[in-house]
């Protein structure tokens, strides 16, 4: 399905699929990228188990539709870990080989890892989301290409638009934004990792972005500090957010921004895929969604002030009759229904999850640490942020501990895993099941 | 506090952000520009959180409707 995109989206030949900083890769070379891939790796793909490390290039696509169109289970890798952590990643999952494209679209493409102890394809194309697990090791979220697409609508546009991809690409979100650009025959705008938010305006502006979708928190950061005269000269069509829970103040900053511009917030997560989407301005979602089949084929209830969702877009472990706990907590106010809250110790960092056990996991490997507690702390302007309490052992040198377990954190954790806020204390509080308390400071 | 004083104080904030991220000790003033700090907005979101644990204020808590450039210009929002 995803190798079919290229196939349709050849038709327009000559016009560009994906524009990076330094180059516009055209839907012609794409194709040609993805045969060549085809051709050289396919008895290393054909129907095996396979890892991506998904960098934010054209060469990830051009192979993901490889894989697709020879039955390949493609496990999606973050391309921030290191290649020593992703290749132990990758036999812990049982996979044939590692895949790591490489950023020029020039042969040969991609470099091949080998892996020993593969265990047997499903024989389909799958694609396997890794999110945050409670162990502290990544949690496989398998789906089809079916599953991926079906919130994706085809309309017939005169202008092919132009994407911005703001979310990470190996994640479900930044698989929905490519497979909805490709899906219109569109231009995927990918701004590098390292750029500040004024480049990523000017890059914005120069392409002619016209659809962003983003967290709350790269909107933010977009705002407050890229150039405001350059920001609303990009030519919105449609502003999104997703990821984290949007407030109030953030739409009606965006809405005087671009006035033009239709602003969207969309509740999606991993495992039930793309639930329901709101377009009237406004905070939380109208009560009138719950207890009824929204669009999406997904419906929505509230039970004990959690909202539950029954979904026709989950992953495959995750489709069931019965409605299933989304660990939002949530209100219903004057018809309105307002997001309050998590059930879980999940901590939400600018729309990435990061589970405290794994954290919690890496510093107390810090000699001098005797306790630790990591937990969700509100920040303004990226959702929640990581924050721990250490218990030191006795007589320890408190700031050299500090820089210590700082530098275990950037060594050992991807940036929004690390603690933002580190703070001493003499004891931990545990619940009365023996359990250390995560609950959530603001 | 002083216009002064939260300079210096933020300055330090972000000296001391940047240099456990294993980057150069870098010369900040007033007039340093955020957009080249070299810091991931993560790192933002971290050195507001350690102000409002220094001074007990976030300016960013009731929206983010605000044009910064300079360190000077954030500084400005903790008077």
């Amino acid at each position: 399905m995803f190798g079919q995109f290229l196939v349709d989206g050849h038709a327009s030949g000559a016009a560009d699929a994906i524009v990076e900083p330094e180059r516009e890769v055209t839907w012609a070379e794409l194709e040609e990228c993805s045969r060549a891939i085809r051709h050289a790796y396919g008895h290393a793909i054909a129907g095996r188990r396979i890892g991506l490390s998904f960098l934010p290039v054209a060469a990830s696509y051009a192979t993901l539709a490889a894989m697709d169109a020879l039955a390949g289970d493609a496990f999606l890798l973050d391309s921030t870990l290191s290649l020593e952590a992703s290749l132990a990643l990758a036999e812990r999952l049982r996979l044939c080989a590692l895949l790591v494209p490489t950023t020029s679209l020039c042969e040969p493409f991609l470099e091949v890892h080998s892996l020993h102890h593969e265990e047997k394809g499903t024989g389909n194309s799958t694609v396997t989301i890794l999110t945050s697990g409670s162990t502290g090791e990544p949690k496989a979220v398998r789906h089809s290409w079916k599953s991926l697409s079906r919130p994706i609508r085809t309309r017939s546009m005169e202008v092919t638009p132009k994407w911005l991809l703001a979310y990470r690409p190996h994640l479900y979100a930044g698989l929905q934004v490519a497979l909805q650009c490709f899906a219109d025959n569109g231009t995927l705008v990918i701004p590098s990792a390292q750029m500040s938010p004024g480049a990523i305006a000017n890059f914005m502006a120069a392409t002619g972005v016209q659809y962003a979708s983003a967290t709350p928190s790269y909107w933010r950061r977009l705002i407050l500090f890229a150039d405001k005269e350059t920001l609303t000269s990009v030519p919105l069509v449609q502003v999104t957010l997703g990821g984290e829970v949007v407030d109030q103040p953030m739409l009606d900053s965006l809405k005087s921004l671009f006035p033009k511009a239709r602003i969207v917030h969309i509740y999606a997560t991993t495992e039930f895929g793309r639930c329901f989407s709101v377009h009237d301005g406004l905070a939380g979602f109208p009560a009138s969604y719950l207890n009824c089949l929204l669009p999406d084929g997904v419906e929505l209830t509230v039970s004990g002030n959690e909202l539950l969702v029954r979904s026709g877009n989950s992953s495959a472990s995750n489709l069931s009759h019965d409605f299933a706990a989304t660990g939002d907590l949530v209100e219903v106010r004057e018809q309105r229904v307002c997001f309050v809250g998590r059930t879980s110790e999940i901590i939400n960092v600018a729309g990435s999850k990061v589970h405290p056990a794994e954290v919690e996991r890496i510093i107390r490997t810090v000699d001098g640490v005797s306790n630790v507690r990591v937990f969700g702390k509100v920040s303004s302007i990226a959702g929640e942020l990581v924050a721990c309490e250490i218990v030191p052992a006795y007589s320890q040198d408190r700031e050299a501990l500090r820089q210590a377990v700082a530098a275990a954190c950037q060594s050992g954790l991807a940036g929004y895993q690390r603690p933002r806020s580190i703070t001493f204390v003499d004891d931990i509080n545990l619940s009365s099941a023996g359990k250390t308390v995560r609950r959530k400071v603001s | 506090m002083t216009a002064r004083e939260n300079e210096s104080l933020l300055t330090e904030v972000f000296r001391d952000l940047i240099v456990t991220k294993g980057l150069p000790d870098p010369s900040l003033t007033g007039d340093t520009l955020l957009d080249q700090l070299g810091l991931e907005s993560l790192d933002f979101a971290q050195a507001v959180i350690r102000m409002e644990e220094i001074t007990g204020k976030d300016p960013f808590a009731s929206g983010a409707d605000y044009q910064l450039k300079t360190i000077a210009d954030l500084a400005a929002l903790y008077r």
